[in-house]
């Protein structure tokens, strides 16, 4: 029971990690610390820590479902570089099971308003 | 972006440095940078709003840095932590022991301090070197130091001499002072000296308990963390 447990909660993605890739796929070849949290406020109005933003893809990283690589530094943000992160086709597989699961789940329920 | 000089403004330095200490090398200058790129963009913003310039992008800035930080305080600083909250505890509930016992002053000896904890410390680095001396106090309050296992083992050995010689120096100089007291005490004064006498002398061994706390814990650090 507890190696299912497990291994469900190694094959599908929390909701702040599966908010994280969406975003990355949409942000494209822009997808860097910054862009993200703006997005994320923009889009869905969630202030997110950068620490712990970094974090969850640090751990994301870790489990082969992001990519990362080193861009140019500006001089706004003091001659450091960018760290473009992308959605690695693990990632997206991922992505997509975890979707399935929902969508399954959300069949044939209904809420009542208000409920 | 609005273009405006440095001299209009940088995040604060206190938050810079706090940042600098707390995040890991592999993502510090990455995450440091997005920060600054906003704090520009949040800053460029209310100037173009013609509103109070920095004040808002500053509290941005610290609100911002403090979260980052206690969010990767435990995970990259975890072993300095848990020792300095152990320090933190460890004197908390002496202190509030030696208040609840009737006061400070009673504990407080300057010669039994002077005759315990110097020569504790004296014998350790005689025992081991200078430099192990440094590297235990480098070792027990930074996380991740470059070192091989023959300097950890060197401080541990440093650490491990001075909680020995702390807890005979303690023992001996209590003693020494109770031999002193029998050959002192005066039958008509007797009631009046012992118990000032006897309070005294056994503090030495108070520091020295009081040092080898300190020094286990710090070996003990050590020894999980880099041996």
């Amino acid at each position: 029971m507890r190696e299912a447990l497990l291994s469900n909660k190694e094959k599908y993605l929390g909701e702040f990690e599966q908010v994280l890739l969406l975003a990355l796929i949409r942000l494209g070849k822009e997808a860097y610390g910054a862009k993200v949290r703006q997005l994320l406020k923009e889009t869905i109005e969630r202030e997110v820590s950068i620490g712990a933003m970094y974090a969850t893809l640090e751990r994301l990283e870790g489990k082969g479902l992001v990519l990362s690589s080193l861009g140019e530094s500006t001089p706004e943000r003091g001659g450091r570089a960018k760290r473009y992160f992308e959605v690695s086709a693990k990632g997206k597989t991922a992505l997509k099971r975890t979707r399935s699961v929902i969508d399954i789940m959300w069949q044939d329920v209904t809420l009542m308003a208000g409920a | 972006m609005t273009q405006y000089d440095d001299s209009q403004g940088e995040p604060p330095k206190i938050a810079q440095k706090l940042l600098h200490w707390a995040l890991p090398a592999t993502i510090r200058d990455q995450l440091m940078g997005d920060l600054f790129e906003e704090f520009e963009q949040l800053h460029g913003e209310q100037l173009d709003g013609e509103q109070n310039t920095l004040t808002a992008a500053q509290i941005w800035f610290w609100r911002q840095s403090v979260s980052t930080v206690l969010f990767y305080l435990w995970k990259e600083k975890g072993g300095i932590m848990a020792f300095v909250v152990s320090l933190i505890i460890f004197v908390g509930f002496t202190l509030s022991a030696m208040l609840l016992a009737g006061g400070m002053k009673m504990f407080w000896d300057i010669p039994s301090v002077l005759i315990v904890i110097p020569p504790a410390i004296a014998f350790g680095i005689a025992a081991s070197s200078v430099k192990a001396y440094k590297d235990s106090l480098a070792l027990s309050f930074v996380d991740q130091l470059e070192v091989d296992k023959q300097t950890a083992q060197q401080a541990c050995d440093f650490l491990n001499t001075t909680s020995k010689a702390g807890m005979i120096m303690g023992w001996l100089m209590t003693l020494i002072g109770w031999v002193a007291i029998g050959n002192n005490l005066k039958a008509e004064t007797f009631a009046v000296d012992i118990g000032p006498s006897f309070a005294v002398s056994i503090l030495t061994v108070i520091y020295g308990l009081m040092l080898k706390v300190l020094c286990d814990t710090a070996a003990k650090k050590i020894e999980f963390r880099y041996l």
